[in-house]
């Protein structure tokens, strides 16, 4: 028998024996470790990680639906067979050289020669949240909320190399970060796509 | 409190602490794994809207250069880089819209089963109006066999099948195969099929092989329709196309109600220029004031039929054949108009400049095959049901060239087109390929 610890019994012990401490020591660590480990990864991922996705997803789908837009049926279809596409509305399939807002944050465009049929993707504001968000106009004028886009922050568009069927499209997130440990801080996401408008040649 | 109760307590939290953080890791594990595959599926779906945009482009390629064209052809590919490392595969097919003169290119890519789908629309134009120049219902095949021995024609050449063609062939006007819609096929009949002499009384095909039998007419009770309408060779027993193209001529164009002379043309059986048994011509043979004759067998022609030597007025005669109709060095004159039906094969052979060809003009209809060889220069428009074969065999410069040009009359005016082209004959038709220019129709890419 140990001279520092003995046996317990319920009548009165001194100690536990060097067995139970051992186990004992090695489990509370283990459960604190892990325990770190999970606030750590929580607070990654809620903190770090998560808003770099938003702001990165925000980005991405800001520039898919300028882009290769969405299937409208404003713009007309095709039929092969039986079946009836709608086409997009993008900016890709523009068929005339688009024109840009002197801000930049602007760009008009036309699907078909008719000059009434004049389309536009800008820069606005979410009504509710006041963050910006990416607007189309169709051709009958009318705006409709791209609402995956709420909270980007910029936008612009501009032509590449002074080719007017060449357009740079840069979509910008941010996103500030408060309630770490640290100071809140930014994240941002910039994504941009040269886009060669082969229906307008 | 009891040893037993403190070692389960432990035990407890150990293995709630292990389940709570293999429940995260878990998810964790799963997000990152949602994130890394919904990424991959957005880069294979980029990357097979590029591979559909590539053949959209080979298939544009296609259609642009080559003589032939195909419409609803599908074109498969796959996008190899250098070192073999497979990017994708494509399907790519060409739709025409004959109203609005525009087709669509549709081009689908997959890149690890994620697809992608571009369209294309281009306009295009007809570039030819006119008579069949050179058609077929069958295959065609074109064979030059050297430059001093080419084909050299107008064209366009149609075929509602194929069209090969080998050495040395230039065809102005392009080549068209499985064109859509196709050439016409004539049949002869003049009305309800079957009944040759349009009493509404007839036998019908019962066995659908294209020929009443008089076994299929007792079937039906239809003895005396039937030996009414067996007009053509009635010990044969049976009617059939062949009945129809028979009746056609020594019937129904031999009525001045029916031909453009407006007289009895003397071509039915036991008429003046009705014919049973092979027959041969030559110059000479035939006075200029008869328009057509009707054989009832095989017809042989040597030269021409027509006095060729000499002035005179032009001369504009049809030779129907039931058999095979052969020519050897067709000749005639400006103006001249000689017109070739055969119900069997057609052959001609001759040599350029051997009694300087067909000044003239000449028609040809075969409901069989339809084989050309050796040289001559023609003012030619031939429709073979059949194969049609143009081979320059020989290779005699000046000799074994093939020259065809194109019938001179205007065929848009019904007054002008030959008696006895079947009915059904392509005299005019609205037929060619030539994509528009950016100019003048932009292209429309689409992503669907």
């Amino acid at each position: 028998m140990s001279l520092i610890i003995s046996r317990y019994s319920p009548a009165g012990r001194k100690a536990f024996s060097l067995v139970e401490l051992l186990t004992a020591s090695f489990v509370a660590l283990y459960v604190i470790a892990a325990s770190w480990s999970v606030y750590m990864m929580v607070s990654r991922w809620w903190y770090e990680t998560g808003p770099k996705i938003e702001v990165q997803r925000i980005a991405r789908v800001a520039l898919l639906s300028i882009v290769e837009g969405a299937p409208d049926p404003t713009t007309g279809t095709f039929t092969f067979g039986a079946t009836t596409y709608k086409r997009r509305n993008g900016i890709a399939w523009a068929i005339a050289d688009p024109t840009i807002g002197a801000d930049t944050k602007t760009i008009s465009y036309r699907l078909e020669p008719d000059a009434s049929n004049v389309r536009r993707f800008y820069l606005g504001t979410d009504a509710a949240s006041g963050l910006g968000a990416v607007y189309y106009r169709d051709s009958s004028s009318i705006d409709h909320e791209i609402r995956p886009t709420i909270g980007i922050t910029d936008l612009k568009f501009e032509t590449v190399a002074g080719y007017n069927n060449m357009i740079k499209v840069t979509a910008t997130a941010e996103k500030v970060v408060t309630g770490t440990r640290q100071a809140s801080y930014k994240v941002s996401a910039q994504y941009s796509d040269v886009v060669y408008l082969r229906n307008d040649i | 409190m009891r040893m037993a109760a403190r070692k389960g307590f432990i035990i407890i939290i150990v293995v709630a602490s292990l389940a709570v953080l293999m429940l995260m890791a878990w998810a964790i594990i799963d997000f990152g794994c949602g994130e890394i595959l919904n990424t991959k599926m957005r880069s294979d779906l980029v990357s097979a809207y590029y591979v559909a945009g590539s053949g959209a482009e080979y298939m544009y390629a296609q259609l642009a250069t080559q003589d032939a064209v195909y419409w609803n052809p599908t074109f498969n590919g796959t996008l190899i880089t250098p070192d073999n490392v497979v990017l994708g595969t494509y399907t790519a097919t060409a739709i025409p819209n004959f109203a609005t003169n525009t087709f669509y290119i549709v081009a689908t890519g997959v890149v690890n089963t994620h697809r992608a789908t571009v369209v294309v629309s281009y306009g295009f134009l007809e570039n030819y109006h006119g008579p069949v120049s050179v058609g077929s219902g069958g295959p065609m095949v074109l064979t030059g066999a050297s430059q001093a021995a080419q084909i050299k024609m107008d064209g366009p050449a149609m075929s509602n099948s194929t069209i090969t063609s080998n050495g040395d062939v230039n065809i102005s006007n392009g080549s068209f195969s499985n064109i859509v819609p196709p050439l016409p096929t004539p049949t002869f009949w003049t009305g309800q099929k079957f009944d040759t002499n349009n009493d509404g009384s007839f036998a019908v095909d019962t066995n659908s092989d294209g020929v009443v039998t008089r076994a299929e007419a007792l079937a039906q009770g239809k003895e005396a329709a039937f030996d009414a309408d067996n007009v053509y060779q009635p010990s044969r027993n049976q009617i059939d196309d062949k009945t129809a193209f028979y009746h056609y001529y020594t019937t129904y164009l031999n009525d001045p109600a029916n031909n453009k002379y407006h007289q009895d043309l003397g071509i039915t059986p036991g008429g003046s220029y009705h014919y049973t048994g092979n027959q041969s011509f030559k110059p000479g043979d035939i006075p200029a004031n008869v328009h057509i004759i009707f054989v009832d067998g095989n017809v042989t022609i040597d030269q021409n039929d027509q006095e060729w030597k000499g002035g005179g007025t032009a001369l504009a005669h049809t030779i129907i054949a039931t058999g095979t109709l052969s020519i050897t060095q067709p000749t005639n004159r400006p103006g001249d108009m000689l017109t070739l039906v055969s119900y069997g094969d057609f052959y001609s052979t001759g040599q350029m400049g051997n009694q300087g060809g067909t000044i003239g003009d000449m028609a040809v209809y075969t409901n069989g095959n339809a084989t050309l060889e050796h040289g001559g220069k023609m003012h030619l428009s031939i429709y073979a049901l059949g194969t049609l074969t143009i081979d320059t065999i020989g290779t005699e410069q000046g000799k074994d060239h093939r020259m065809l040009t194109l019938v001179t009359p205007d065929w848009t005016d019904p007054n002008n087109i030959p008696v006895g082209l079947p009915l059904q004959y392509p005299a005019y038709i609205s037929y060619g390929f030539l994509i528009k220019s950016d100019s003048s129709q932009k292209p429309r890419w689409q992503r669907i």
